[in-house]
């Protein structure tokens, strides 16, 4: 037979019917002669009779004349907020707008270092298109005075002059 | 003794009416079902005027989203579950400290003057005093929340087992597992209330 330690640990599951099949029927082998244990479970039951005994507590009374005045209230459009309140809503916490400034700072300082390091892109795409600019300029169609300024300005246009 | 609890079910055609904006169906709604849903409420916070704001959200919320309930689906373990979500959103949005588990039930509440209940009644029959119901109060609400709810469902409610491990999304095992913890726990604090 079980010590009494070990089927007391099992008591509260056997009161609530959570034990398995062989749990089940080695705490009633048990019980059949340990008074001990049997004191024990009509503890664990009383305690449960105790409970179903309880009063439901009571909702206030006016709790429906409430729900009713709400549920059959129109619901109010939200007035249209200003940009500022859609973009930076005031519910956020300070946090997150000292995480937002962060990062803005960041990108800004990301992008500026980027566009320094590669100018050499820059010029290439300039020299591309002066280069194609010139080579449209016998074409009858092309804009002569927008090919003009254009090459005025460039690197190219300074060689031609 | 305990009023008129026994399981209400409600009405599938009182349901019908209430889905179809009849607000006066939802009020008969409400009628059987908010004593419920506001003991289920309470277990959570335990406080009265926080339950009862709560409940009201849970009212509120049901009757919009009245639409959404399947018609194959229990009205009573739908709205169980919209308590449950409101009583999280409010948490969500508030972090109120906790009340310490710590402290003992004879601190608030002596039990120098409760009325130890007449056992030879049998447990159908119980009585308990104003006093002793407020000790067994006391006693339930220093248990864990997740024992506390389980408890309020099943013994005040009478929940099935199965509605409640329904509405909390476990198992029926650990329903009657966090049950038989509660019961243990229970068991030593009401410890002067039961027979030997």
């Amino acid at each position: 037979m079980k010590p009494c330690k070990d089927i007391q640990t099992q008591l509260a599951d056997f009161a609530v019917g959570a034990l398995a099949e062989r749990e089940r029927a080695e705490v009633e082998s048990h019980l059949q002669e340990c008074p001990t244990c049997q004191r024990e479970l009509r503890a664990l039951r009383q305690a449960g009779a105790v409970l179903d005994a309880l009063e439901p507590e009571e909702a206030p009374a006016d709790l429906w004349q409430s729900i009713r005045r709400e549920i059959e209230t129109p619901k109010q459009e939200p007035a249209h907020a200003p940009w500022w309140e859609v973009l930076f809503p005031a519910r956020w916490p300070r946090l997150a707008y000292a995480g937002l400034a962060a990062t803005a700072i960041l990108v800004a300082a990301l992008l500026m270092t980027v566009s320094r390091l590669s100018p050499a892109e820059d010029d290439e795409t300039q020299d591309f298109l002066q280069r194609h600019g010139m080579l449209a300029w016998n074409d009858p169609l092309s804009d002569k005075a927008a090919l003009g300024v254009m090459l005025g300005r460039s690197e190219v246009g300074r060689e031609i002059q | 003794m305990r009023q008129n609890q026994t399981m209400e079910t409600s009405d599938p055609a009182v349901v019908s009416r209430a889905r179809e904006g009849d607000v006066e169906a939802f009020g008969e709604l409400f009628r059987v079902t908010h004593r419920r849903i506001y003991n289920f409420v309470l277990s959570m916070v335990t406080n009265p005027e926080d339950a009862a704001d709560l409940t009201q959200k849970t009212y509120v919320r049901a009757w919009s989203a009245l639409k959404s309930l399947r018609s194959d689906e229990a009205f009573l373990v739908w709205l169980h579950r919209i308590a449950l979500n409101v009583v999280r959103d409010s948490r969500k949005r508030i972090e109120r400290p906790t009340e310490s588990l710590d402290a003992s039930v004879e601190d608030e509440d002596s039990t120098g003057t409760m009325e130890i209940p007449d056992w030879s009644l049998g447990p159908e029959q119980l009585v308990l005093s104003e006093d002793t119901q407020r000790f067994v109060r006391r006693a339930v609400q220093r248990l864990p929340e997740i024992h506390r709810t389980v408890v309020a469902m099943h013994h005040l409610e009478e929940m099935e087992v199965t509605a409640i491990a329904d509405v909390l999304g476990v198992s029926h095992g650990t329903v009657l597992s966090r049950l038989a913890r509660a019961r243990e726990a229970l068991r030593k604090t009401l410890e002067p209330l039961l027979k030997e």
